[in-house]
This record gives structure tokens, sequence and C-alpha cells, in this order.
């Protein structure tokens, strides 16, 4: 009579039995459809939301000031670091936007 | 070679290298991902492709490539979870509703294939375990992770883990004399 507990951990300790090459393409083509479709899915997400935050933006941030600091030669000393945190804010969060865009790709 | 690709998807993150780390790896996920669902392989492959799609989605997350597999494996284990809460199934079997399961099937038993005829034993062994137990009996024994090893890729004390190992062989180990009794 063979062992049981040997028998077993023979079956057990064996690697898995690997598909035939075609279904392991098959596995594959269908991962990157999937892979594919979720990208997609993201990069619409992020643009849609992206281009919602950039026209927020431009809409209701008060860009004159921005403006208004930057054509008037002001020497940076003489800009106060809210202002300056104010003026260059748009900027940052355009370019946090981008970011985002990129990342999601 | 997985190295190279897992750099080449955190690089550039396209559709080839992808394509590629999927290949890599795939056998061992679906096997992992079948020996959980005791053999239901249509939906073992799902899990292993939920699996691939979250890898991508959190790729940004693993810090080292190296300890890629475990948590790929981590990730298939709580996709099962989700599944097996959500769906209801691949409950315990008792060893007579194994045993009658099996003899249905003793017919295919005897065909040429022998090596997938094995496989497909083990995979329906596994309807004996609890999920905790067919994890951990898969980790340890096929893909070849110390007790250590797994209680940091299942997050589980390390006691639970030895227990549920122990647990579990000692289901199959009484499946097997039960099944050698009755042949005898």
């Amino acid at each position: 009579m063979s062992q049981p507990d040997s028998d077993l951990m023979q079956y057990l300790h064996r690697d898995f039995v690997a598909d035939t090459p075609k279904q392991q393409q098959e596995f594959i083509r269908q991962s990157v459809q999937k892979y594919r479709q979720h990208s997609q899915k993201r990069a619409i997400v992020f643009t849609v939301f992206g281009l919602i935050a950039l026209l927020a933006l431009v809409m209701f941030f008060p860009i004159q000031p921005m403006v208004e600091i930057f054509s008037s030669g002001a020497n940076i000393e003489d800009i106060s670091l809210p202002t300056l945190t104010l003026a260059v804010l748009p900027v940052l969060l355009i370019s946090y936007v981008v970011v985002l865009l990129e990342n999601s790709r | 070679m997985l190295s190279h690709w897992l750099q080449r998807f955190q690089k550039r993150g396209d559709s080839h290298s992808f394509a590629q780390v999927v290949s890599q790896c795939q056998s061992q996920l679906k096997g992992y991902c079948r020996r959980l669902t005791a053999g239901d392989i249509e939906q073992a492959d799902d899990i292993a492709q939920e699996t691939l799609i979250t890898v991508y989605q959190q790729f940004g997350r693993l810090n080292n490539l190296d300890a890629f597999k475990s948590w790929l494996y981590r990730i298939a284990f709580r996709h099962f979870l989700k599944m097996q809460q959500r769906e209801k199934r691949w409950q315990c079997l008792q060893e007579q509703e194994l045993e009658s399961l099996l003899l249905q099937q003793s017919d295919e038993r005897n065909s040429d294939n022998h090596e997938f005829i094995d496989e497909r034993y083990v995979m329906q062994l596994m309807a004996l375990l609890n999920s905790e137990e067919r994890a951990v009996i898969t980790l340890n024994h096929t893909l070849g992770y110390s007790h250590q090893q797994i209680s940091s890729l299942l997050e589980m004390p390390l006691g639970t883990v030895k227990s549920h190992g122990k647990r579990g062989k000692d289901k199959l180990i009484a499946f097997s004399l039960r099944q050698q009794r009755g042949a005898a």
C-alpha cells in the first residue's frame, strides 16, 4: 500500500500544468484588451476632469492680478509673499493637472 | 526576464510590456487561482485577469519589483475572497460530497492526459479546505513560499498560517486514506 502522505505531497509539489500555447495566447490577448479598455477609460476620465478643472480655473480664478503683477515690471522683492503665491498658484494648479493627465496615460 | 519586463512596464506603461509580464506569470497565477476556486477554471481565469488589471492600476505603489509575485498572489487572494463573498461560491465540501463528485468523473480519470488529470484532482481536493487553507497549502507546497513569507503575503499572523497549513494537510491526508480504504 502506498503512503497517502507522500502521494499527496508528490501531487502538491508538482508545478501547475500549463495551458496549451493557444490558450495562453488567448489569455494574453484578453488581458491586454482589458488593460487597454481600462487605460482608455482612465485617460478619458482624467481628461474630462482635467478640462473641467482648467475651465473652472480660467473662469473663476483672479487671473487679472497675476497678469498685472507680471506686466508691471515690478521688482520681485517689492512683491509680498502672499501676492506672489496667489500669482503663481494658477501655474502650479495647471502643472498639477498636466502631471495628472500625463500619469493617466 | 520577468524583472526586465517589469522595469520596462514601470518606465513606459505600454501594452507590449504588459503582455510580456502577463505571459511570464500567467501559468502560476492561473494555477494558483484555479486551486483557490477548487477547479472552477472559468471563474479562476476571470480572477486572474482582474488581478492583472489591479496590478496595472496599482503598479506605482509597488516599491520593490522583486516582491512582484508575492504582491500578485496577495491581490489574487483578495479578489478571490471578494468574489467568493459576492457570489457565495466555492464553499468547503464534506468528504462524502467530494467523493461522489470524484466518482462522477472517474471515467475521465482513465483518459490519456495524466498530467492534466492529476492537476484537476489536486484542484478538486482543494474543495475540502477553506479559503485560507487552500491559499496556504498552495503557496507553501506548490509555489515554495515559507510560512514566514506567507504570513506577510497574506497579512496573517505566523501562528495562524502554520495552523491553516497543518489543518489543511491533515484534511487532505485523511481524505487520501479514506479513498485508499475505499479502493482496497
